[in-house]
């Protein structure tokens, strides 16, 4: 071309008349590019968040049977503009550590498509997940989820967090609704939109996020303000897990004191209570750094309780030794005790009869139900979201329930 | 993968042989019309690697920007011009997006707005006001790495190796003029293909090695010639028996001797000049 004009100056004009600096690069690339409808068939709409929306959907390859979630994390700001507002730190962290994840307890990134400011995280499908598991086990007459059934879900809990943990990751948001199942019996964790490495991180991990995990699952260090914090915050959520699959319904079910702005995180003080109602004021000679937490005098303020988990464990219909036992572990107070998830792996309780199962539903006659899709709203590429008011609201998970975060 | 570079996408996805690297590039030339590429092929490809390596501790230095930060923006420059040739989108802003898109990844977050004025106020010439063109080139950035943004640097591996030479037989214990020195050689590694063609511990011995063997002079003011000799053949001894490949190692310390003797030629001024006919 000769009309390339030379000197600085006048590319500055340039940049200032609006010129599209990839007008070159994107002609090039629209000739191969291949778009999210081109291979993928909506079937359906799952659930909405405050990230975007999750699709179901099938391949448009005749020779893929296979069922897929599409995670749509929509642009920044909505509106008639297409816009480009910077990718979300959330979706950032999910695109590049699913990109390196590879477990079979962990929900599999099958590929991430960028196209006109979205992002489309393609996920294999699993049509159950723990927080509708434990719903059928509790309505509408409450059946308590089979021993095998149960020890083969944390088992395999257990294995993917066990491997996120190997792999330095934390996942900081574990909680049943983001626990998945597939038809064939196999847990999947899944959104990973908090996790993050916790190797060689160059500022701590407090200064990141102030507030991570849904507050029911949140461990008794973060409630109290710790600013550095371990593997073993993923391990209390196990924990409060394990719990709920025992009881059907939520441990430590606190109500979540707002934050006044967004600088001030408010001490959770009913969260915490809730929690000490249960295992009874924490003592430092059980947790030898407690008084050296922010919120330490918060919580010598609290009335006192003293330990109660085994008649909690009792009035539940608990009657497992060893399953009470792995579950004190997991819920101990200082994170130094508390299990790791290789430890937890090797308790006795999964080591006695009925053996863990690869497939969880082996041996059960249950028949959950399919998850809920709804075929309105079902067009992935509309740019609005008025779906997101009447789904979970603004919660990061894909059901209705209120957002703890 | 995250703790585990032999499961990582990094090697997975973005190991390349010499023959694929070469084999790319020429498939790039066949997008640019004979008049742009011959003002391309005009330029020295090393000045252009130093000049936009300059780009962008500049513009990390101007956010107060840690090192491995910048060396996870190089490696995602280098790869990004594996897919996109150099000079088919402004490098001034591939470059300021590489940093943007480096922060967030390493959990460093910088807001876009603060690079793009940072960028702006640095060169004012080639990036506008508007936020909106970096967030844009992100989503290009991504898409050319193939999502894979993980990486992993040769850093820690000269801390372990180092470590491991001094509990070794040879008992060599890197002084810590000569740890810096090394530290200083892998940041100007990134400058090369050197990450694109190895894993981070071939490149992290081959600096030791040029370090330790070829600047051995930095030891002969505390020591003796024959102790620095007995040192070399020492530490030769510790390489021999490491299991780290040997010619690949001395691969890349040719190509850091390129670098070196390139960069000797070097013009910031004529650079910046040549780039921007290429780019106007």
């Amino acid at each position: 071309m000769s009309n390339y004009r030379r000197g600085v100056g006048s590319y500055s004009r340039m940049l200032g008349g609006g010129t599209n600096p990839f007008a070159a690069y994107t002609a090039r690339k629209a000739k191969t590019k291949k778009r999210v409808l081109d291979k993928y068939e909506i079937i359906g709409y799952i659930a909405a968040g405050t990230y975007g929306r999750v699709y179901k959907a099938r391949s448009k390859d005749p020779g893929d049977t296979n069922q897929y979630a599409i995670k749509k994390f929509k642009a920044d700001k909505e509106g008639e503009m297409v816009h480009y507002a910077g990718i979300s730190q959330s979706a950032c962290r999910e695109v590049a550590l699913c990109a390196e994840l590879d477990n079979r307890n962990i929900t599999k990134l099958v590929e991430t498509i960028l196209e006109d400011t979205c992002i489309y995280m393609v996920f294999e499908y699993a049509e159950h997940d723990l927080l509708q598991i434990i719903h059928y086990h509790s309505h509408p007459e409450r059946k308590p989820i089979p021993e095998y059934t149960l020890k083969s879900i944390l088992w395999q809990l257990l294995n993917g967090v066990s491997y996120l943990h190997q792999n330095w990751v934390l996942h900081r948001d574990l909680k049943p609704a983001n626990t998945m199942v597939t038809s064939d019996g196999v847990l999947k964790i899944g959104d990973l939109g908090l996790a993050r490495l916790f190797s060689n991180p160059l500022q701590s991990l407090y200064s990141g996020d102030k507030v991570v995990v849904t507050i029911w699952y949140r461990a008794p260090e973060l409630l109290l303000g710790a600013r550095h914090y371990s593997p073993a915050v993923d391990l209390w959520a196990v924990g409060c897990i394990f719990a709920e699959l025992l009881a059907l319904r939520p441990i430590f079910k606190g109500e979540e004191a707002k934050m006044d702005n967004k600088t001030n995180v408010p001490f959770q003080r009913n969260q915490m209570q809730k929690i000490i109602e249960i295992l009874g004021s924490p003592q430092e000679d059980d947790w030898p750094s407690l008084s050296k937490f922010p919120e330490y005098e918060s919580l010598k303020q609290m009335k006192t309780f003293p330990p109660n988990l085994e008649a909690w464990y009792q009035s539940i219909g608990g009657t497992n030794q060893k399953g009470f036992q792995l579950l004190s572990r997991l819920l101990e107070y200082d994170p130094a005790k508390r299990l790791t998830a290789n430890d937890a792996l090797l308790h006795p309780y999964f080591t006695e009869a009925p053996k863990v199962s690869q497939n969880v539903f082996e041996r059960q006659e249950y028949k959950y139900p399919p998850r809920r899709i709804s075929c309105e709203d079902s067009d992935i590429k509309t740019m609005t979201y008025q779906g997101t008011k009447r789904g979970s609201q603004g919660g990061d998970n894909l059901h209705p329930r209120k957002k703890q975060k | 993968m995250s703790a585990n570079y032999w499961t990582s996408s990094q090697r997975l996805h973005w190991l390349l042989t010499k023959e694929t690297l070469a084999e790319r590039r020429k498939g790039l030339e066949d997008i640019f019309d004979p008049g742009k590429l011959q003002t391309i092929k005009a330029l020295n490809p090393w000045h252009v690697r130093v000049y936009l390596h300059t780009l962008i501790h500049l513009l990390g230095q101007n956010l107060s920007i840690r090192q491995r930060i910048l060396a996870t923006a190089e490696v995602y420059l280098t790869r990004f011009h594996t897919k996109v040739p150099f000079g088919e989108i402004n490098p001034y802003l591939v470059v300021a997006t590489a940093v943007y898109v480096a922060c967030k990844v390493e959990e460093h977050p910088q807001h876009i707005r603060t690079i793009t004025s940072e960028a702006r106020s640095l060169w004012p010439d080639y990036i506008s006001h508007d936020p909106t063109k970096i967030a844009e080139c992100e989503f290009y950035l991504i898409e050319e790495l193939g999502t894979y943004l993980v990486i992993f640097h040769p850093y820690k591996s000269l801390m372990q190796i180092s470590d491991a030479m001094a509990r070794s037989n040879a008992q060599i214990t890197m002084a810590p003029e000569e740890i810096q020195v090394t530290w200083s050689m892998i940041n100007d590694s990134y400058i090369t293909d050197l990450h694109l063609l190895n894993p981070p511990h071939i490149v992290a011995m081959a600096c030791i090695y040029m370090t330790v063997v070829l600047r051995s002079h930095i030891m002969r003011m505390t020591m003796p010639s024959e102790a620095v000799k007995s040192r070399i053949e020492a530490f030769m001894t510790f390489f021999g028996e490491s299991n780290v490949d040997l010619e690949q190692t001395i691969d890349c310390v040719q190509e850091m001797i390129s670098l070196y003797v390139n960069w000797d030629t070097y013009s910031e001024k004529q650079c910046r000049v040549e780039i921007a006919k290429v780019i106007t």
